[in-house]
């Protein structure tokens, strides 16, 4: 079957199976930074935003969300110009294999999106779906924190646009 | 013709058959509250039926129950028609639904209005017959008390409690409980509700051999211990009631 979905902002058609699920959809179209984990849902490395909205994309049949907009971790920064969130990661020593960072990071900007002073309460239960196995997790919630600093000290911001 | 459901489970357990239709379009998605019932539509997902609950009532035990449920990214998948019909042992919403008169309308073959726990205990509700919504009382007059017990944050719940505790000053005029994860999936001790009524809410104590029923070893933990922490787990959630507030604990 055929599908139409913003990625990133920019509109894709698709071909894929009927029974096919987003995260093979997306990473078939060469978004391998949505990364296929536990498969199951449960460790969260699969994350993207579903109209801003985190989901695990292993869990989303693709027929179901077509000409949804979807949201990678490509979708906030790049490497040369990367999001606050993806530095302050970076800068907080919260990567280390960077498996699990791209859904840390898709994550972390939908809880600052509507939360954008967290406690650490809150920043443990949006980051709850979120498996890490090589930092632990003191470093990521570190890294959170330095995020919502950055991004309140934005001058402007754009909400639910690239930061 | 099978109906499966839902937002998760359907992926988890993929149905051979050639064809699917997604019912996540036909409009079985909305959440209402009125002043005594609230009506959550089958295909509503945790987020979405928790967002319109707690905006309503913020103390409400589906509240409580679906702000905890999973984690963030599957509150925004999982579906409460979903959970229902398939039950498994982890569910945040079948207590609490239970805890406050569910009943669910069914479209297809058994079309109708049935009492939750008739339609959990009848198989043949699975078979050409799809959850429409899910009504339960709104329950302004009681405090709720909702609580999981996980072996760690990152693993289900072995099993859930879901206490309601009415009052006049701190007498309890009132009380429902429900625990699920028990033997049978889930009990609901009507003698005990029944014993303390008329006591002073916070100086309750229950013991385990009140429940009538126990949960089953799990993952490392003996029964005996799975079932005196939901005795304590109760205790705490009468008592708190007699603090005037509602409230929800969980993890192990």
């Amino acid at each position: 079957m055929t599908g139409v979905f913003t990625i990133n902002g920019n509109e894709r058609t698709i071909e894929f199976d009927s029974g096919a699920t987003l995260l093979e959809v997306l990473r078939e179209a060469g978004h391998v930074e949505v990364k296929h984990g536990c498969g199951q849902g449960e460790c969260g490395a699969c994350v993207v935003l579903l109209d801003g909205n985190p989901v695990n994309s292993c869990q989303v049949f693709a027929a179901s969300v077509r000409g949804r907009s979807i949201t990678t971790a490509a979708g906030l920064g790049s490497r040369l110009e990367p999001s606050p969130i993806q530095t302050a990661f970076a800068d907080a020593g919260a990567v280390q294999c960077g498996f699990c960072t791209p859904g840390m990071v898709l994550s972390t900007h939908a809880l600052l999106e509507n939360t954008p002073d967290p406690t650490d309460d809150e920043i443990t239960e949006a980051l709850s779906g979120n498996l890490c196995r090589c930092t632990g997790y003191a470093k990521t919630i570190e890294a959170v924190r330095e995020a919502a600093r950055r991004l309140r000290e934005q001058p402007s911001r754009n909400p639910g646009g690239k930061r | 013709m099978r109906l499966h459901g839902g937002g998760t489970g359907l992926l988890r357990n993929r149905p051979a058959s050639g064809t699917l239709v997604d019912l996540s379009l036909v409009g079985f998605s909305d959440t209402s509250v009125d002043s005594d019932t609230i009506t959550i539509g089958s295909t509503a997902t945790f987020a979405s039926a928790c967002k319109a609950v707690a905006a309503v009532q913020p103390g409400h035990i589906i509240a409580l129950a679906l702000s905890h449920a999973a984690t963030p990214a599957l509150r925004n998948r999982i579906t409460i028609g979903g959970s229902v019909a398939l039950f498994p042992p982890w569910s945040s919403i079948v207590g609490p639904l239970l805890a406050t008169d569910g009943r669910v309308r069914l479209v297809g073959h058994d079309a109708g209005e049935v009492e939750l726990s008739e339609y959990l205990a009848t198989r043949d509700f699975r078979q050409g017959t799809a959850i429409e919504s899910i009504t339960c009382a709104r329950e302004t007059e009681a405090f709720a008390y909702w609580y999981e017990f996980r072996r760690t944050r990152l693993t289900y719940p072995l099993f859930t409690v879901s206490v309601l505790t009415r009052l006049a000053g701190t007498e309890i005029t009132g009380c429902r409980i429900v625990l699920t994860g028990t033997r049978g999936r889930y009990a609901r001790p009507v003698h005990l509700e029944e014993e303390i009524v008329g006591s002073a809410a916070d100086a309750v104590t229950i013991k385990p051999s009140q429940l009538e029923t126990i949960i089953p070893d799990r993952q490392g933990f003996s029964s005996e211990y799975l079932t005196h922490v939901a005795s304590v787990e109760i205790t705490r959630g009468i008592r708190k009631a007699a603090t005037g507030k509602s409230g929800s604990g969980g993890g192990s």
